[in-house]
């Protein structure tokens, strides 16, 4: 495990600025050098003869200008940065640890296909094409002849890797952002791949992908927030909220279908047929004279067997609460290759939510920083996702927020004070920290870890600091659940019974409490 | 006195009604004559009830179990890669009523295994508060001024449709569903 180091400090609005935290020994000799000098410059082919050449020499026959080729050869990988990964990964001891490195590698790269080969043939290599989505956005490489060797349901991983018979090497391409990358090598470091064997090639380009993929949005849209999380439960949670608020008036339209229902029967009922209907028609208008509760008249109606019969499809659509159409928001879905996007509109504001996955934090902080420079009056920005936690005592499905500052287990990341406006009944107030992959959840990473913090993620610490960063104020409201106890096996990430230990309801609470407070401005859920 | 046509769910109908406050009777509807025939009725149409509502349930379920697998646009991940569904707008609510139908399953399940082992006893208890009377004295003892619940069982609700496909049909259509939905016997 590498220092923790503390270098200069950002804060987001309204946050006094933490004392720097003592630098922590962790005993590794090798620090992970800055990420500018991780990062290797493909450079963009400027002129169309650099393109043409670029896209020659590996026979592309399709190229985005976006997303033109590298010019330049893949290159070695840092050796500072990976021998330090090496030596971390060599050192590890991963004893009553809630992770299982190999288990964790084999969920995401292909071992049979990829991994024992590599580690067959010292000739063969591995290159890692930073920044390309897509295999013909990848430099040196012939798509048309490339076979698939990634894994058939990788796990929260983007990186595929192909099989190029001309050059006897495989070549990954997906894992844009540094922490990806970092993931990466600290999945090779494991299995035991020598730096030999490692090639990158091409730059990130999030700035280029930003452009294409959220500007637009930006352009066409003015947003009162801006949310890094799980799309899906922010969205379920808001419409459960918006289903129950909007029930009471769903009674009295249900109330209005019963009467329009009986007075349709009435009008068309045979002779023998009509005194019942009238009967019925008698025995609403005295509970809608008893009562102007329109739920209160659904209880009565309920209660009533000679009303249940012929309402029964009725009251069970009351049961069900207002339909999702009828629900007073929109919803906006744009599926990006890298930054899927939903836009929510409700009481009048526009929320952007940005789907993030877990081990890509930097993206976060690419994507936040780039919302607020475009739309400075985007005021807000909240987070909400799945943190590990230190301690038994916090354990998985507990709410935490985090308080005072967010630290890194990255060396070059220092940490952020915040300001965390965050409001959840019931939560637990923490410190946090950061990490670029769970490879680095060792005993020792743990270790060093605890000393700073009770809680941990990978996205939380880059939506603060792209707070922090802004050039003007912003308010952060930053939410975790639980996961999983990256310090004990038992409920840890790969615990046996994981489904078996989530609480639904509490779950589904909590999503509900989160959605109302980022879009309603609602606490106390 | 008050009157209480039934058409369907009746055993459930008069279990309520048992609680009403005066006199309790019982007209039988056209046909019906008799304590021993009105028990039967009660009794089939309990089962039918039950079996209708419950298969429609199910279908009913599985039809949302459908669209819900169409709003799953793709998966989110926890820190440490555990997958769940991300859902399209829509999926909130529908996982909500999908939940009461199982719950409604559930019941429907245990009410005719509750027939199965006790029909008797619950036949007995539903008719224990009411006084039989014949089909023509309806009229007059609705006109009576006197407290109490005159109950007309009425053999012409949905749930007494002559066959299962036609009860579904009719519930189909109640359920506002599309004639072309798959509802037909077979399932």
């Amino acid at each position: 495990m590498n220092t923790v180091a503390t270098p200069a400090l950002r804060t987001t609005a309204g946050a006094a600025p933490v004392p720097a935290a003592p630098e922590v020994d962790t005993g590794a000799d090798v620090s992970t050098p800055p990420i500018d000098s991780v990062a290797t410059d493909g450079g963009v082919p400027s002129t169309a003869a650099d393109f043409a050449r670029a896209s020659a020499d590996v026979g592309s026959v399709v190229n985005s200008p976006l997303f033109a080729r590298s010019a330049e050869p893949p290159k070695p990988v840092d050796p500072a940065l990976y021998q330090s990964i090496l030596d971390e990964a060599q050192s590890a001891d991963w004893r009553d640890c809630g992770i299982d490195p190999k288990r964790y590698i084999e969920e995401r790269i292909s071992t049979d296909k990829v991994l024992d080969p590599l580690r067959a043939d010292p000739d063969k290599k591995i290159v890692l094409h930073r920044g390309a989505l897509k295999l013909s956005q990848a430099g040196f490489v012939d798509s048309s002849r490339c076979q698939p060797m990634f894994h058939e349901s990788p796990r929260d991983y983007p990186g595929a890797v192909y099989w190029q018979p001309q050059d006897h090497n495989f070549h990954m391409i997906g894992i844009v952002g540094e922490d990806w990358y970092r993931q990466t090598l600290h999945m090779l470091a494991i299995e035991g791949i020598p730096q030999s064997q490692i090639l990158v090639e091409g730059s990130d380009r999030i700035d280029q992908i930003l452009a294409k993929e959220l500007g637009p949005t930006l352009d066409a849209n003015n947003f009162d927030s801006v949310t890094v999380g799980t799309i899906g439960e922010l969205t379920q949670g808001l419409e459960r909220v918006l289903a129950d608020r909007g029930r009471p008036a769903y009674a009295v339209k249900v109330f209005g279908q019963m009467q329009a229902l009986l007075d349709q029967q009435i009008a068309k009922a045979k002779p023998d047929k009509l005194p019942r209907w009238q009967e019925r028609k008698a025995r609403l208008d005295q509970i809608a004279a008893r009562t102007g509760d329109a739920t209160e008249r659904m209880k009565l109606i309920q209660a009533d067997p000679v009303l249940t019969g012929p309402f029964g499809e009725l009251l069970k659509a009351y049961r069900d609460g207002p339909p999702f159409n009828e629900l007073p928001w929109t919803v906006t879905n744009l599926r990006r290759p890298l930054f899927s996007q939903r836009i929510i509109e409700v009481e009048g504001k526009k929320h952007l939510i940005l789907h993030v996955g877990g081990a890509h934090g930097d993206l976060a902080h690419a994507a936040v920083e780039y919302a607020l420079k475009r739309q400075p009056s985007i005021t807000r920005v909240n987070v909400f996702g799945s943190a590990g936690s230190f301690s038994n005592d916090l354990p998985p499905d507990t709410v935490v927020l985090p308080q005072g500052s967010v630290a890194s287990a990255e060396s070059d990341r220092p940490p952020v004070a915040i300001d965390n406006k965050a409001v959840i009944p019931g939560a637990t107030p923490t410190r946090h920290t950061n990490v670029s992959t769970l490879l680095r959840e060792h005993r020792a990473g743990l270790e060093c870890m605890k000393s700073v913090a009770e809680t941990i993620d990978m996205e939380g610490y880059h939506v603060a600091a792209a707070a922090a960063e802004a050039d003007h104020p912003v308010e952060l409201r930053a939410v975790f659940r639980i996961s999983d106890v990256a310090t004990a096996s038992d409920l840890g990430a790969h615990r046996a019974d994981r489904g078996a230990t989530s609480d639904y309801d509490k779950r589904r609470l909590v999503d509900e409490q989160v959605a109302a407070m980022f879009f309603l401005d609602q606490t106390g859920v | 006195m008050r009157w209480a046509p039934l058409e369907v769910d009746l055993l459930n109908g008069l279990a309520a009604l048992a609680k009403a406050p005066g006199k309790r009777y019982l007209v039988s509807p056209p046909g019906v004559d008799g304590r021993v025939a009105v028990a039967a009725l009660l009794a089939t149409e309990a089962r039918a009830f039950h079996e209708i509502e419950l298969d429609v349930a199910k279908r009913h379920l599985r039809l949302i179990e459908e669209q819900l697998a169409k709003l799953a646009e793709d998966f989110e991940f926890d820190r440490a890669g555990r997958g769940t569904p991300s859902y399209l707008p829509g999926a909130g609510t529908t996982i909500e009523r999908m939940a009461r139908l199982r719950a409604d399953v559930d019941k429907y399940s245990h009410a005719l295994i509750a027939l199965d082992q006790h029909q008797q006893d619950l036949v007995d208890a539903a008719l224990a508060v009411f006084e039989l009377r014949p089909r023509a004295d309806l009229d007059v003892l609705k006109a009576r001024p006197d407290e109490g619940v005159v109950v007309e069982l009425c053999n012409d609700g949905w749930s007494m449709a002559g066959s299962r496909s036609e009860r579904l049909r009719q519930r189909r259509q109640l359920l506002g569903l599309a004639a072309d939905t798959d509802w037909s016997d077979r399932a």
